[in-house]
């Protein structure tokens, strides 16, 4: 009773992936309405048993800056100083360092292949 | 006969925007109406749609490329457009994102202070693109790039009270002033060694000088070397600054958040796109492995953009983390799907097999298209965002997507098609840049593409975050939005539908590029030019 | 076509789909919270049921139908349900690339389907579900654990691959769930590619414990410092539905590797006795080890926890990979 398809594109076997979370989708949700719960409360959001009058910033969300501190100011510190502080200063001069570092390599590239062409082919 | 239309539209269409952008200030002069120019816009916009599907249509149904000499003077004498599969479906895709960003300019018209100067800059962009999509001649190429390019300088340093955007388009523009002219000088040395400037003929000297000399390996030909190297290089650094790779980003961050919203929804969806099939083109048909480039410099070159390729998309990716501003935020993930491109396109430095180069082209047509739309909805949902709360700092911004639930989903939708889930069309690009690294045995790049999206959900999570689900920062207004509602709506809707009909598009997408970019369809795009050459000269 | 359809629905909504894989996902939440009362001296769950093995059903239909919701004003607990079940969905509906299904799908590069189902979805699902209900606990909760999930991902990805590469050098379809399971067994007797598969066993083990957030890596829940994370708003159905979720990911997780690096029940077949027996045995091998690290770590902080991920799951995974492909360069 084992039904094997082999299919030779993977994007032939997304559409029965597809069709699997839909049905899915509707058996979940036909049990959770048949199960959900009959009252709904509303409360205050939780802040440590305070009320909304203790936050003194503008909304009770942080802000976006402090989302990633961990990663930015401890896991990845040197990565994100040498990102901000040495390569996107905003300055003209020092972008200008990289962009002609790029130019210089592709043009050593071009000569060095016609230097190696001149003496593997010599005579 | 739809043969006959579509080489008539190849010649009409650029000198006729070209025309209709000059005399529009003259016109609107006459007509005097804020709305005039809006409506002008649109109407050419929409024959712009017309004559790109029209000759989409003709060139992937007949597989033969169009080539129309302007003038009747024959190509290597006279200026040719020649049009095969792939940038026939560039010049569609670039047609209908065109009619896209100007509904959305017209949506914004409130906020441009002289409509007729938009709308002229943004016709003569357009021109500019299609003439560098569909052209076969390098300098013409040359001549639509500055067209491009100055209208993109006008557009960027549109609101001209604002110094921040003066300064960040003049940082863009010295730089891309200097960009073209080095193009020229590369031009010079093709055309001193080549004595042509069409790409076809380059290309048909080229695999001439490699099968007869080269694999050989024939004394006295190091010119033909110095010259095509050095050229290559020249070019390749100028598309990849336009294009935004790499060492060459630098500009995007700052046009992206200055410039008007419908400019940012326009740079990443078509004139970035420019830099990276005009890189196909360089690389993959006018200097193809069979080329002088290929004795070594070919392969060291793709592997170089490969790492910058890398580079690059991590870099974006980490920037993400430390913006404040939302468009600097889609600038840096623009930054980083460039990088994604690139990494795609520089299959050619490990194999050159044919059946590679068809997965590897339509990720990369997959995920142009992807990326494209998706920017485009994303800058349309910001916008509404950033005309309710008056700001464009995320912090300022927070709640205010509660008040605008249908632009909020097309938010959400728009980051989660860029982060790749599965029934939107952004996975199956990702999909095949997988498929295409991994038959042929290189697991590294696909860890590189795999570690490079991981880096970019938190990136996504932040303006959700903010805009949609944080708690409300000040009482924002309601705007009334009107008809842009529907035009999110079937933004949104497309992206679920390209995604679940993606396996026709994919059969679609794989004969263009089948017909164009391999072996097979650079010879049928060789005889294209022969036969108009052949015709052109009279039959001699 | 009747019994095709018919063998479809049957594996999706029964075997190994929907009834199945909650079963087992409450059964796995049983023995973790069973041995870890053994570990700490105490009985574990007792009550209910023999042995106590329906107490996470009944936690689950209590959490869903019996308790209360309370929301605050900023909720939108309608949405944070539907990304819940939309998660739960996602991790269930590949379960037909597995050979444990009746009804199998099988393709070339089937294996990135499932990565992008099971380590985008699901994150993205329950981090979409507890920003729908706002709070700044919940907010520092929730970028933990993105910050978490961003390292954790490409070491899971990477470190399943590592038999692939091999195996795809000799057997069609590449890069496919069912062909690396049935063949897994014989790189683990060669004495070559023994080394890249242990680098893989560990990495494996370590991106479970972390995608799981148990001890050391429970940082989104840091009690101390965030309340609750990312859990802090979710109640009732809510929260019932977050806990499924997150057993459902635990038992994926650990389902993969038992299929993908162990090599399930091979070498028996899948309907011999012996053939269930090793896989229900590999199955409780796995669980048993992430109880036993649970037992006996504390809790990390987030840039140690991402130390670690970087030097004991993504360096491994990646080293495995770059190994295994020499290996293959060597062989041809």
């Amino acid at each position: 009773m084992i039904n094997e398809i082999r299919l030779d594109n993977p994007i032939q076997a997304v559409f029965y992936i597809v069709i699997n979370f839909a049905i899915l989708l509707v058996v979940l949700g036909a049990f959770y309405i048949l199960l959900k719960p009959g009252s709904r409360r509303k409360t205050s959001i939780y802040l440590s048993g305070e009320g909304e009058e203790v936050i003194s910033f503008k909304s009770i969300t942080p802000s976006t800056l402090n989302l990633y501190w961990f990663f930015i100011k401890r896991f990845a510190k040197k990565i994100y100083e040498h990102l901000v502080n040495t390569i996107h200063t905003g300055n003209l001069m020092d972008w200008v360092e990289f962009m002609v570092s790029w130019y210089g390599l592709l043009i050593i590239a071009s000569i060095l292949t016609t230097i190696i062409y001149m003496f593997m082919y010599k005579g | 006969m739809l043969r006959q239309l579509a080489f008539d539209f190849t010649g009409l269409t650029v000198p006729l925007i070209a025309t209709f952008a000059f005399i529009l200030p003259l016109l609107s002069k006459i007509a005097r109406n804020r709305l005039f120019p809006a409506i002008y816009a649109l109407i050419i916009s929409v024959i712009i749609v017309v004559a790109t599907t029209t000759i989409y249509v003709e060139v992937s149904s007949s597989g033969k490329p169009i080539v129309y000499a302007f003038g009747g003077w024959p190509p290597p004498i006279g200026i040719a457009y020649e049009i095969d599969g792939f940038n026939a479906i560039l010049g569609f895709y670039a047609g209908w994102i065109i009619l896209l960003i100007t509904l959305f300019s017209i949506w914004y018209n409130n906020e441009l202070d002289e409509p007729e100067w938009y709308y002229t800059l943004l016709l003569g962009f357009n021109a500019g693109l299609l003439g560098c999509f569909y052209t076969g001649d390098v300098f013409n190429l040359f001549v639509m790039l500055e067209v491009l390019s100055i209208s993109i300088y006008g557009l960027v340093s549109y609101h001209k009270n604002n110094p921040v955007s003066l300064e960040a388009a003049f940082k863009y523009a010295i730089i891309g002033a200097t960009a073209t002219t080095i193009y020229f000088i590369g031009l010079i040395i093709i055309y001193g060694w080549y004595s042509s400037l069409n790409m076809a003929h380059i290309l048909e000297i080229n695999i001439e000088i490699y099968e007869k000399h080269l694999v050989k390996g024939e004394t006295g030909w190091e010119s033909v070397i110095m010259a095509s190297t050095l050229a290559v290089s020249l070019a390749l650094w100028v598309f990849t600054f336009k294009s935004g790779l790499f060492p060459n980003h630098f500009w995007i961050p700052d046009v992206y958040c200055e410039a008007p919203t419908p400019v940012s929804a326009l740079l990443p969806s078509l004139s970035e796109i420019m830099g990276v099939y005009i890189v196909v083109r360089f690389l993959y048909t006018i200097f193809p492995a069979a080329s002088p480039i290929g004795f070594m410099y070919r392969k060291l070159v793709l592997s170089i953009l490969l790492i910058l390729g890398f580079i690059g998309g991590v870099i974006g990716a980490l920037m993400m983390f430390i913006q404040r501003d939302v468009k600097r935020i889609l600038g840096y993930s623009s930054i980083s799907h460039i990088g994604l491109m690139f990494m795609i396109l520089s299959i050619g430095a490990f194999s050159n097999d044919d059946n590679v180069l068809r997965i590897a082209f339509t990720a990369l047509l997959t995920h142009i298209i992807a990326h494209g739309l998706s920017k485009v909805l994303l800058f349309s949902s910001i916008e509404v965002f950033i005309k309710s709360s008056g700001s464009k700092i995320m912090d300022d911004m927070r709640g205010v997507g509660r008040k605008y639930p249908l632009v909020s989903l097309a938010l959400i939708i728009g980051f989660l098609n860029l982060a790749g889930v599965i029934p939107l069309i952004g996975f199956f690009s990702k999909l095949l840049m997988y498929q295409a690294y991994m038959s042929i045995g290189q697991v590294l790049p696909a860890l590189g593409i795999i570690i490079i999206s991981a880096l970019s959900i938190p990136g996504y999570a932040k303006p959700i975050y903010s805009i949609v689900f944080s708690t409300p920062v000040s009482e924002f207004k309601y705007l009334n939005i009107k008809w842009f509602k529907y035009y999110l709506l079937i933004l949104t809707i497309s992206l679920f539908i390209l995604g679940v009909v993606f396996i026709s598009i994919y059969s679609i997408l794989d004969n263009i590029v089948y017909d164009s970019l391999t072996t097979h369809g650079l010879m049928k795009y060789l005889h294209a030019f022969e036969e108009t050459v052949y015709k052109l000269r009279g039959g001699l | 076509m009747i019994q095709l359809i018919l063998t479809w629905l049957f594996s999706i909504i029964v075997f190994p789909g929907f009834f199945f894989t909650i079963a087992l996902a409450l059964f796995t939440q049983y023995l973790i919270r069973k041995w870890s009362g053994r570990f700490q001296k105490r009985m574990g769950p007792t009550y209910v049921g023999p042995f106590g093995v329906l107490q996470p059903l009944y936690d689950l239909i209590k959490l869903v139908h019996v308790k209360e919701e309370v929301i605050h004003k900023y909720c939108m607990p309608g949405l944070a349900k539907l990304f819940g079940l939309i998660g739960i969905a996602a991790a269930i509906s590949v379960i037909v690339f597995y050979p444990l299904s009746p009804f199998r799908v099988i393709c070339d590069f089937d294996y990135f389907i499932f990565i992008y189902m099971v380590s985008i979805w699901i994150p993205l699902a329950t981090i979409l579900m507890s920003l729908s209900m706002p709070g700044p606990y919940t907010s520092i909760g929730v970028s933990r654990f993105l910050t978490l999930i961003t390292l954790v991902e490409p070491a899971y990805f990477a470190s399943l691959i590592v038999p692939m590469i091999i195996i795809s050098e000799n057997n069609k379809p590449v890069y496919s769930i069912y062909t690396t399971s049935i063949n897994v067994i014989n790189l683990w007797i060669n004495p070559m590619t023994i080394i890249p598969m242990v680098l893989a066993l560990i990495s494996s083990i370590v991106v479970l414990q972390a995608k799981s957030l148990y001890n050391p890596f429970n940082i989104p829940e840091a009690e101390q410092e965030v309340i609750a994370g990312y859990e802090t708003e979710f109640s009732g159905p809510v929260l019932g539905i977050a806990r499924l979720l997150h057993d459902i990911d635990v038992t994926i997780t650990a389902l993969s590797i038992v299929y993908i690096l162990l090599g399930g029940p091979y070498p028996f077949s899948h309907l011999s006795i012996p053939g269930l027996v090793i896989l229900v045995l590999k199955y409780l091998a796995v669980i048993y080890v992430s109880t036993l690290i649970k037992n006996l770590f504390g809790r990390y902080r987030l840039e140690q926890a991402l130390y670690t991920i970087f030097k004991y799951a993504l360096i491994p995974s990646i080293l495995a990979a770059v190994f295994s492909t020499i290996y293959v360069v060597a062989i041809t």
